[in-house]
C-alpha cells in the first residue's frame, strides 16, 4: 500500500531555537500513528507543521503524492488534514453548530442560513453516535463532550487524516475510554490517524505503529504490537529511564511543612501532612483532582475554607503569598506565561520581585545589588542568556522556568513549592532543574511538587502523595510508589464512597 | 530616552514649522505662555502616565480639575474660608476620590473605565450642582496666592524669556515621578504589575495597594492641577472647566510612550507629549487655523505620531531579527 502522508525532512526553528531537525513520517490510509516524545521533542510543532498551522523552514510534504504547501490552516482542512488540539479551541459562549462550521457558515442571500447550519451538525454529530442538541451553548458542555464536538468539527470536511495532539490530557478516564473506541472506528472508517500522546498505555493500546521524537529528530520507530514499555521510553529518553534522574537517597531533617486538617476549596476533603526539611514529595494524580488548587492554597492564593497551616513548627495565619513569602515559601506556579513569569521584564527584575528585604514600595532599589544577584542566579543555575538584562520572552521555556525558580532561591526559602516544574521545558534543561532540586533538598529544603508526569514523580520524589477528587488517597515511600500503585489511587472510583 | 526621540522629533518639526509661518511663535511672551500651558497640562499627564502603567485608566481627571478647581474660588471668595485650609481640604477629597476609584477596581474588581467614567460624570455633576452653574473666580482678591501660579522668573540676560513659575512645579513633580517610577521599589511594582498582575501576585506584590496608590496619585494631581488652572485663569464655568481635559492628559501619556496594555511608562516623554499638545493648540492660535478645527489636528498629529512610533519600531525589530 502506498503511503498516505509524507512527510519528509521538515525542519523548523524559532528564532535561535530549532524545533525540528530532518523529522521525516509516513502515514497510510486507516492506519493509526502515534507520535511520542518528551515535552519539547517536537511533537506539537510537527502536529501543527501538517495542518498548516505553522509553516516549515525546509521539508517537502505530500498527500497521495501530490506535494503541499500551506499557508493557512484552511487550505490543510481543505485537503483533508483536520486536527483537535490538545487546549480545545471551541468558543463557549457560541452554540455547538455555531462552532461547527465556524468560518465557512452557509449562507443564504448573504445572511447566515441557520437552518441548513444546524442539520450539517446535526448529521456531523451523528456520524460519530452523538445526540447532541446543536443550539446548545459550548459552556454547557463537559470537558469529554466538546472533545467530541471538535473531533465531529474536524471530520466535517472531506477528512483523510485526522491528527489529535495530546487529545485526552484534559479528559477523565472514561472519556478517554471512549474517545480511544472513537478513534479506532476512525480507522475502520479508512481514516488516517496521527495520534500526539505521551500517555504510553494509550499509544499501546491503539496505534498500528509508533514514531519517537527527540529533542527534535526522529529518534526511533516501532510497529506496535512487538514494542515494550521499556523500549519506548529508551526511545523517548534516548537512555535508560534510571539516569535520567540520577536520585541518591538523602536523610531528613524535622518537619519544615504541615497542613493539619487542611481543605482547600469546597471540593476537596481536609486533609493532613507534612514535609521535612531536605525531603522532596510529589503529589501524582488526574488532571482536575485538585492538586494545583492544594498548593495554591498552602501558598495563600485562594485562602483555605478551614485547617491550619505550620511552618518551621508555628503556626501560619491569613496567608496570602506576601505572607507566604515573608515565612519562607516560595512556589513556581503551574502557568509559567500566565503566573510565573513577566515576559516584558528582564532576567534581572523577574529574579528581585520577590526580595523580602526590600519589600517595601517605598525602599530605593539598589541596582549593584540586584545586578550582583541576577548574575549569580544565571550562573549557578546555568540560564542561558545573553545578559541578564535581556528579556525573559526570549528565553526558552527551560531558562524562563529557572528564572522563577531563581526568583523563589532569591529568597532564601525554607520551602520550595513547585506545580509542574517541568512542563514545557526541554530535555537538557529539565535534567538540570532536577538536579538543582536534589541539591537543593541536600542542603535541607523541604520540596513539595505536583507533576502529571508520573515517571518524573517516580524519579524524584522520596515520598508520594496521590490525590484524587480532591482528598489524599495515597501516601507511598519511594519503595512502595509505582506507576501501578499510583494509578490505582488515583483514579475516581477507586475512593470510598463516603 | 532612546524611545522618545521620534516625539522629540516630531516637536522640533513642529516648532519649526509654526515658527516659519509666524515668528511670533518664538516671541518671550509666547514662549512663556507656551511654556505655562504645557507644565500645567503636563502635570495631569504625569497622574495619568501613573494609571495607565497600572494597565488602567483615568476618565474623571478633566471632572476632578474642575471639582477642585471651581470649589477653590467658591469655598474661599463665595464662603470666605481661608485659602489654606481650602486648598488642604480639596487635596485631601481628591485624593480621598482616587482612593475610592482604587477600592472600587481592586476591591470589587470594577473596570477602571465604567469606575472612572462614573467619577467624570459625578464630580462634574456635583461640581455644578454645589456652585449652582455659577461662574466662580477669584474677582481682585487673593492677589498674593494667584501669583504662584502667574509668577515669571527671568533670568536676567541670560534668557531672552521668563520662565513662569508652574514649569518649576512641574519639573519637580517631573523628577519625582521619574525617581518613584525608576528608582523605587513602587516603580518596579507598578511596572510588573502592569506587565502581568496574575504573575505579580504569585511574587508577593500587594497589587491591590499599588494599584491603589497609582490612582490615588492621578487623582491628587489632576486636583493640584486644578488649584493651579483656576489661579492661572481667575475664574471658570463649572459646565465646561476642565472638559477633556483626561482626553489630552491621556493622549500625552500615549504619545509619551506609556502603553495602555499597562506595564510601559516614561515621564520624559510624557512632558514631551504635554508639548506637542500645546504647540499644537498655540500653533492654530498663530496660524489663524479656524478653531473649529483645532480637535482634528490635534486627533490628526497624535495618530500620526502613535503610527509612525509603530512602524519604527516594527521595522527595527525586522532590522535586528
Amino acid at each position: 500500500m502506498t503511503n498516505l502522508l509524507e512527510a519528509t525532512a521538515i525542519s523548523k526553528s524559532f528564532g535561535t531555537h530549532q524545533v525540528l531537525s530532518d523529522v521525516s513520517l509516513t502515514l497510510r490510509q486507516g492506519e493509526i500513528v502515534s507520535l511520542i516524545g518528551e515535552n519539547g521533542a517536537g511533537k506539537s510543532t510537527l502536529a501543527k507543521i501538517l495542518c498548516g498551522i505553522v509553516q516549515p523552514d525546509t521539508g517537502t510534504l505530500t498527500l497521495n503524492g501530490n506535494s503541499l504547501t500551506f499557508s493557512h490552516p484552511r487550505e490543510a482542512l481543505a485537503a483533508g488534514i483536520g486536527i483537535v488540539h490538545q487546549e480545545l479551541s471551541l468558543a463557549e459562549n457560541l452554540t455547538i453548530a455555531e462552532n461547527f462550521l465556524l468560518g465557512h457558515e452557509p449562507t443564504r442571500f448573504g445572511a447566515l442560513d441557520r437552518k441548513t447550519m444546524v442539520s450539517r451538525t446535526r448529521e456531523g454529530l451523528a456520524r460519530l453516535g452523538l445526540s447532541l442538541d446543536p443550539h446548545r451553548l459550548v459552556a454547557t458542555l463537559s470537558t469529554g463532550q466538546r472533545q467530541m464536538v471538535e473531533i465531529a468539527r474536524a471530520l466535517a470536511c472531506q477528512t483523510q487524516l485526522l491528527i489529535f495532539d495530546e487529545p485526552t490530557s484534559s479528559l477523565s478516564e472514561e472519556d478517554s475510554k471512549i474517545l480511544l473506541q472513537l478513534v479506532k472506528s476512525l480507522k475502520n472508517q479508512g481514516i488516517a490517524i496521527l495520534y500526539v500522546s505521551h500517555r504510553l498505555a494509550e499509544v499501546q493500546e491503539i496505534s498500528d505503529r509508533i514514531v519517537a521524537l527527540r529533542d527534535g529528530r526522529n529518534s526511533g520507530e516501532a510497529i506496535a504490537p512487538n514494542i515494550t514499555r521499556e523500549n519506548l521510553i529508551a526511545m523517548i529518553v534516548g537512555r535508560e529511564f534510571s539516569d535520567m534522574y540520577g536520585y541518591t537517597p538523602r536523610s531528613h531533617g524535622p518537619e519544615a511543612l504541615r497542613i493539619q486538617n487542611f481543605q482547600a476549596s469546597e471540593h476537596h476533603t481536609p486533609t493532613s501532612f507534612a514535609v521535612r526539611r531536605g525531603e522532596i514529595v510529589g503529589i501524582a494524580g488526574l488532571v482536575g483532582s485538585g492538586r494545583s488548587e492544594l498548593l495554591e492554597s498552602i501558598f495563600g492564593v485562594h485562602p483555605p475554607l478551614m485547617g491550619s497551616l505550620w511552618i518551621n513548627g508555628s503556626e501560619i495565619r491569613g496567608v496570602s503569598p506576601e505572607v507566604a513569602w515573608d515565612n519562607g515559601l516560595a512556589l513556581v506556579p503551574e502557568s509559567r506565561k500566565e503566573q510565573g513569569i513577566i515576559l516584558e521584564s528582564s532576567i534581572r527584575e523577574n529574579i528581585i520581585l520577590s526580595d523580602r528585604e526590600r519589600k517595601s514600595p517605598l525602599s530605593l532599589r539598589d541596582f549593584a545589588a540586584e545586578r550582583a544577584q541576577s548574575d549569580s542566579s544565571v550562573e549557578s543555575l546555568r540560564i542561558r542568556c545573553t545578559s541578564g538584562e535581556q528579556l525573559t520572552k526570549h528565553l526558552s521555556g527551560g531558562n524562563q522556568q529557572k528564572v522563577v525558580i531563581s526568583r523563589c532561591l532569591a529568597t532564601n526559602p525554607s520551602i520550595l513549592l513547585l506545580d509542574e516544574p517541568t512542563r514545557g521545558v526541554d530535555v537538557g534543561a529539565r535534567r538540570e532543574i532536577y538536579s538543582i532540586l536534589f541539591q537543593l533538598a541536600q542542603q535541607g529544603m523541604a520540596i513539595l511538587f505536583v507533576s502529571s508526569e508520573l515517571e518524573e514523580v517516580l524519579g524524584i520524589a522520596d515520598r508520594v502523595l496521590v490525590m484524587s477528587d480532591g482528598a489524599i488517597t495515597g501516601d507511598l515511600s519511594r519503595e512502595e510508589a509505582s506507576e501501578h500503585a499510583i494509578m490505582s489511587l488515583a483514579s475516581p472510583h477507586h475512593k470510598v464512597a463516603a | 530616552m532612546k524611545k522618545n526621540l521620534g516625539l522629540l522629533l516630531l516637536l522640533i518639526l513642529a516648532c519649526a514649522v509654526t515658527y516659519s509661518l509666524n515668528d511670533r511663535f518664538l516671541a518671550p511672551v509666547n514662549i512663556e505662555n507656551v511654556l505655562r500651558r504645557t507644565a500645567l497640562f503636563a502635570l495631569i499627564s504625569i497622574g495619568a502616565a501613573f494609571v495607565i502603567t497600572s494597565g488602567g485608566i483615568d476618565l474623571s481627571i478633566g471632572s476632578m480639575v474642575c471639582l477642585v478647581g471651581t470649589l477653590l474660588p467658591w469655598l474661599t471668595t463665595s464662603h470666605g474660608w481661608a485659602w489654606l485650609p481650602s486648598i488642604l481640604l480639596l487635596l485631601f477629597v481628591a485624593a480621598l476620590l482616587g482612593a475610592s476609584h482604587g477600592l472600587l477596581i481592586t476591591k470589587l474588581h470594577l473596570q477602571p473605565f465604567i469606575v472612572t467614567l462614573c467619577g467624570l460624570l459625578l464630580y462634574r455633576g456635583i461640581t455644578r450642582g454645589l456652585t449652582g452653574d455659577q461662574t466662580q473666580g477669584f474677582g481682585l482678591e487673593f492677589e498674593s496666592l494667584r501669583s504662584i501660579a502667574l509668577t515669571k522668573i527671568s533670568f536676567g540676560g541670560l534668557l531672552p524669556f521668563a520662565i513662569p513659575s508652574v514649569a518649576f512645579i512641574t519639573v519637580i513633580v517631573a523628577l519625582i515621578a521619574s525617581f518613584t517610577l525608576n528608582r523605587t521599589r513602587y516603580g518596579l511594582y507598578l511596572r510588573a504589575l502592569g506587565r502581568n498582575e496574575v504573575a505579580s501576585r504569585y511574587s508577593g506584590i500587594n497589587t491591590d495597594l499599588i494599584k491603589l496608590i497609582a490612582y490615588v496619585i492621578c487623582a491628587t494631581l489632576a486636583g493640584a492641577s486644578g488649584i493651579l488652572f483656576i489661579l492661572d485663569v481667575n475664574s471658570a464655568q463649572p459646565s465646561d472647566f476642565g472638559n477633556f481635559y483626561e482626553l489630552y492628559a491621556i493622549a500625552a501619556a500615549v504619545l509619551g510612550g506609556c502603553s495602555l496594555r499597562g506595564g510601559e511608562a516614561s515621564i520624559a516623554g510624557v512632558l514631551l507629549g504635554a508639548a506637542l499638545m500645546q504647540v499644537l493648540r498655540n500653533a492654530i492660535v498663530l496660524l489663524d487655523i479656524p478653531t473649529q478645527l483645532e480637535f482634528a489636528i490635534i486627533g490628526g498629529v497624535i495618530l500620526i505620531g502613535v503610527s509612525a512610533e509603530e512602524i519604527v519600531r516594527k521595522t527595527a525589530r525586522r532590522v535586528i531579527a
